[in-house]
C-alpha cells in the first residue's frame, strides 16, 4: 500500500502541490490525471525518492519517505519501479543488457530467462534470441517504450508507476501500451500519470484528478461519468483547455 | 568574471570527486570502456592523422622560409620535428580533438541527461556516475593520449614530405638532423602535454554534458561550453607546462 | 564522384557566389551583419586573444630554446616568434577558436530549422534562405575572423614582450629592434589572406554541413559536430596551400 500524507511541493514561488493526500491500494490501477505542467509528474518523483517533499510524508508499506537513509530509499526503489515518459534506453547497450539493467546478482542463465519472459509479456518475444545484437536505435518508439517496460518488469516490483505513457504516441500504439498497462496491471499495483480520459476511463480501477495542487475529483471510471464537477465533465468532453503547447520546461526539467 | 572563473573551477573539481568516489565504489564496466574506447578512438583516427600531416607540412614551409635566408637548411628536420613536437602540434592537434572527441562524448551525455537517462538508471539502482559517466571519461582522456602521440608521429612525415617538396631537404637529411634537436627533454615534454590535454579534454566534456539542462538547446550549450573551455584550458595548460620545462631546463644546465 | 558530393558542391557554390554578392544586393541590411558580427566576433573576443597571447608567449619560449641550440644564442629569437606568430599561429588559432565557437551553432541553426519545416515555409513564401540567412553569416565570419586574427595579433605581440622582459633577457628595446628587423608588409598580407580565407570557410562550410543535414534530433546533432571537424581539417589544408604558395615568391 502507498499513502500520501498531506504532502506539499514547491519550487521557488511556484507551489506544485499543496496539502495533497490519497492512498492506492495493493492491486489496484489508479490514474492520476491532469492538465501538462501541474504537478503529476513531480508526485512520482517524490515517490521514488528523487525530489523531497517540502512538508507531509510517504508511506510506501513499511518505508517512509523522505529519508536520507540510503538502505531505505534503495528498497523503495526496489519496490516502485518508475517507467518514464521518453524510453530512455542507454543507446550504446544492446537490447539485453538494457533489460537487464536492473536486476542484481543473478547468474547468466537466470538472467536470460527473466529477460525473456519480461520481452514475452511486453509482446517482444520475437525479440529475445537476437537481444545481444539488437541496439535501441534500430527499433521504433514503441517497441523502444515496450521494452523499458520490460526492463522495469524484470526487475519484478511490486510497484509500477508510469509517467505519461502514452504521450506523443500515435493512437495506435498508445491503445497497445494502455493494453500491456492494462495487463500488467492485473498482477501489479499500477499508478498511471495521463490526460488521456479515454484510455484511463478503460484501463483504470481508480481515478484521480489534480489541478491548482489540490485533489478536484476521484471515482471509479462510472462514478466519474456521472460526477458533475466541471474539471471531470472538461475532461470528459475530451477537450484539453490550458498550455499543452508550452515548451517542455518546468517542474520536469527541475 | 573573477568570481565566476573560481565557481567554474570549483564545480569542475566537484565533479571530478564525485566521479572519483563512485568510480572506486562500484565495477568497472569494461564493455561500455571498450565500446567508447572505439567509438572515440577509432573513429577520430583519420581526422587526427590528417591534422597531424598537415601541422607537420606547415610547420616545414614555415620554418623553410625562415632558414633559407641563413642558408641553413641543413636543421630543417631537426627544428621542426622538435618545434612541432614541443609547441605547435600538440596545441593544433588537441584543438581538432577537442572539436570531434569532446563535443561528440558531451553531445552524447548532455542527450542523456535531457532525456532522463540517468535518472532512469538510477532509478534502478545504478550509480549513472560509474555506470555511463567513468568509462567514456577514461576513453576519451586514454585515446586522446594515443591519439595525440599518433598525431605526433604522423607531424613528423607531414613535415619530411613538405621539406622534400618546397626543396628544403631531402628525406635522409631531414631524419638525420632529428636527434641533435629532438632530445629526450622535447620528447617527455610533448609526452606530458599529451597526457594532461587528454585529461582535461575528459573532465571538460563529461562535467559539461552532466551539467547539460533545458531540452536540445541544452545540449548544444553545453557543447559549445565544452568547445571553449576546453580550448582555454589547453592553451593555458600548455603555457604552463612550456614555463615549467623551461625552467627545469635552465635549472639542469 | 557520386550525385550527393556533385549536390553538395554546386550548394557551396551557391553559397560562395550569393555570400559575394550579397552587399551589393537588394537584401543587404547592415543591422543584420552587425548583429552576426556582434555574435561571432564580440562572444569570441575575450577568449580568442587570451589564446593568441599565450600561444605568443609559448612560442617566445621555445623559440629561445631552439635558438640557442642552433646559433648559441637567443637575439633573434623576437623576429623569428614574430614571424611564425604573423604568418601562422594568429590566423589559425582565431580560425580554429571562431570555429568551434560559431560553425556548429551555425550548423545547428540551420539545421533545426530545416527539421522543423522553416526553410520550406520561407522558399513559400519566396524567401532566398542563402541570401538572408547564410551571406550574412559568411560575411559576418570573414570580417570577424580578419579583424580578430589582427587585434589579438597585437595583444600577443605585447605579451610576448612582456614575456621576453621578465623570463628573457630581453630589454623593450632589444626586442623591439628584433621583432621590426624582420617582419615586413608582406607578412600582414599574409596574415590578410589566410584570415580571409579561412573566414569565408568556416561559416560557408558549416551552412553547407546544416543545410544538408538529415533528418530527426540526431540529424542536427550530428550536423553540428561534423560541421565543426569539417571545417578545421578544410582550414588546416588551406592552411597549408597559402603557406606554400607564398614560400614560392
Amino acid at each position: 500500500m502507498i499513502s500520501f500524507d498531506s504532502v506539499s511541493k514547491s519550487f521557488g514561488d511556484r507551489k506544485i502541490l499543496s496539502n495533497i493526500s490519497f492512498e492506492i491500494k495493493s492491486g489496484e490501477k489508479l490514474f492520476l490525471l491532469g492538465r501538462s505542467g501541474i504537478g503529476k509528474s513531480v508526485t512520482l518523483k517524490l515517490l521514488v525518492g528523487i525530489l523531497n517533499p517540502d512538508a507531509g510524508k510517504i508511506q510506501i508499506d513499511k518505508n517512509i519517505l523522505p529519508t536520507t537513509d540510503e538502505g531505505v530509499l534503495a528498497q523503495v526503489r526496489r519496490n516502485c519501479s518508475l517507467v518514464f515518459q521518453l524510453p530512455t534506453l542507454i543507446d550504446s547497450r544492446s537490447l539485453f543488457d538494457n533489460a537487464c539493467l536492473g536486476i542484481r546478482g543473478l547468474s547468466l542463465k537466470d538472467r536470460i530467462q527473466k529477460v525473456s519472459a519480461a520481452l514475452e509479456e511486453v509482446g517482444l518475444g520475437h525479440l529475445t534470441e537476437n537481444s545481444s545484437n539488437i541496439f535501441p536505435p534500430h527499433l521504433s518508439y514503441g517497441e523502444q517504450k515496450r521494452v523499458s517496460l520490460a526492463r522495469t518488469l524484470a526487475v519484478d516490483p511490486a510497484y509500477i508507476l508510469y509517467d505519461e505513457p502514452t504521450t506523443g504516441m500515435d493512437p495506435q500504439t498508445a491503445r497497445m501500451i494502455h493494453k500491456l498497462i492494462s495487463k500488467i496491471g492485473n498482477r501489479k499495483t499500477s499508478l498511471v500519470v495521463s490526460h488521456d480520459m479515454r484510455n484511463a476511463l478503460e484501463t483504470a480501477d481508480r481515478i484521480i484528478l489534480i489541478d491548482g495542487g489540490e485533489i478536484q475529483d476521484s471515482g471509479t471510471p462510472s462514478e466519474l461519468l456521472k460526477s458533475r464537477h466541471p474539471l471531470t465533465r472538461e475532461f470528459l468532453k475530451g477537450v484539453q483547455i490550458g498550455p499543452h503547447h508550452t515548451p517542455h520546461k518546468g517542474p520536469q526539467d527541475v | 568574471m573573477f568570481k565566476r572563473l573560481l565557481e567554474l573551477l570549483g564545480n569542475h573539481f566537484y565533479f571530478l570527486g564525485d566521479l572519483l568516489r563512485a568510480a572506486r565504489r562500484y565495477r568497472f564496466e569494461w564493455e561500455e570502456f571498450l565500446t567508447q574506447l572505439s567509438h572515440v578512438g577509432v573513429r577520430s583516427l583519420p581526422t587526427t592523422c590528417t591534422a597531424g600531416l598537415f601541422t607537420g607540412a606547415i610547420m616545414a614551409v614555415q620554418f623553410h622560409m625562415q632558414l633559407k635566408d641563413f642558408g641553413a637548411e641543413a636543421v630543417l628536420g631537426g627544428l621542426n620535428t622538435s618545434g612541432t613536437l614541443r609547441e605547435v602540434g600538440p596545441v593544433l592537434i588537441a584543438f581538432m580533438l577537442a572539436g570531434k572527441v569532446g563535443a561528440y562524448t558531451s553531445a552524447e551525455l548532455g542527450t542523456m541527461r535531457v532525456t532522463d537517462q540517468f535518472t532512469a538508471v538510477e532509478c534502478l539502482g545504478i550509480n549513472p556516475l560509474s555506470y555511463l559517466v567513468f568509462p567514456r571519461f577514461l576513453a576519451v582522456s586514454i585515446s586522446s593520449v594515443v591519439l595525440l602521440i599518433f598525431g605526433l608521429v604522423i607531424s613528423i612525415f607531414g613535415g619530411m614530405i613538405a621539406a622534400a617538396f618546397v626543396g628544403g631537404s631531402n628525406p635522409q637529411q631531414f631524419l638525420s638532423a632529428i636527434p641533435r634537436f629532438a632530445t629526450l627533454s622535447g620528447v617527455l615534454l610533448a609526452l606530458t602535454k599529451s597526457v594532461i590535454f587528454g585529461a582535461l579534454m575528459a573532465q571538460i566534456c563529461c562535467a559539461n554534458g552532466w551539467w547539460t539542462t533545458g531540452g536540445s538547446v541544452g545540449v548544444g550549450k553545453a557543447v559549445r561550453r565544452t568547445a571553449t573551455q576546453s580550448m582555454v584550458a589547453i592553451v593555458i595548460a600548455d603555457f604552463s607546462i612550456s614555463w615549467i620545462f623551461n625552467g627545469l631546463q635552465r635549472y639542469f644546465e | 564522384m557520386n550525385f550527393e558530393m556533385l549536390a553538395s558542391l554546386k550548394l557551396l557554390a551557391e553559397i560562395l557566389s550569393k555570400s559575394v554578392r550579397w552587399p551589393g544586393s537588394k537584401s543587404f541590411s547592415i543591422n543584420q551583419l552587425m548583429d552576426e558580427l556582434f555574435d561571432i566576433a564580440y562572444q569570441s573576443l575575450q577568449i580568442v586573444t587570451i589564446c593568441v597571447t599565450f600561444m605568443g608567449i609559448i612560442i617566445v619560449l621555445e623559440y629561445s630554446f631552439h635558438m640557442r641550440l642552433v646559433l648559441n644564442d637567443d637575439g633573434l629569437v623576437p623576429g623569428f616568434a614574430m614571424i611564425l606568430l604573423v604568418r601562422e599561429l594568429a590566423p589559425i588559432v582565431t580560425a580554429l577558436l571562431l570555429t568551434s565557437k560559431n560553425g556548429a551553432s551555425i550548423s545547428a541553426e540551420l539545421a533545426s530549422m530545416k527539421n522543423t519545416e522553416q526553410i520550406d515555409a520561407y522558399r513559400l513564401l519566396g524567401v532566398d534562405i542563402i541570401e538572408s540567412f547564410v551571406a550574412p553569416k559568411v560575411l559576418a565570419g570573414t570580417l570577424a575572423t580578419w579583424g580578430l586574427a589582427l587585434l589579438s595579433l597585437a595583444i600577443a605581440m605585447l605579451g610576448s614582450l612582456f614575456a621576453a622582459v621578465t623570463f628573457l633577457n630581453f630589454t623593450v628595446g632589444t626586442y623591439t629592434q628584433s621583432m621590426t628587423a624582420f617582419i615586413e608588409v608582406s607578412d600582414l598580407g599574409l596574415l590578410s589572406i589566410k584570415s580571409i580565407v579561412f573566414g569565408i570557410t568556416f561559416p560557408a562550410v558549416s551552412a553547407l554541413k546544416g543545410l544538408s543535414a538529415e533528418f530527426g534530433a540526431e540529424g542536427v546533432g550530428k550536423a553540428a559536430t561534423d560541421a565543426v571537424v569539417a571545417c578545421s581539417i578544410i582550414i588546416i589544408i588551406e592552411d597549408f596551400i597559402v603557406t606554400y604558395f607564398y614560400s614560392m615568391f
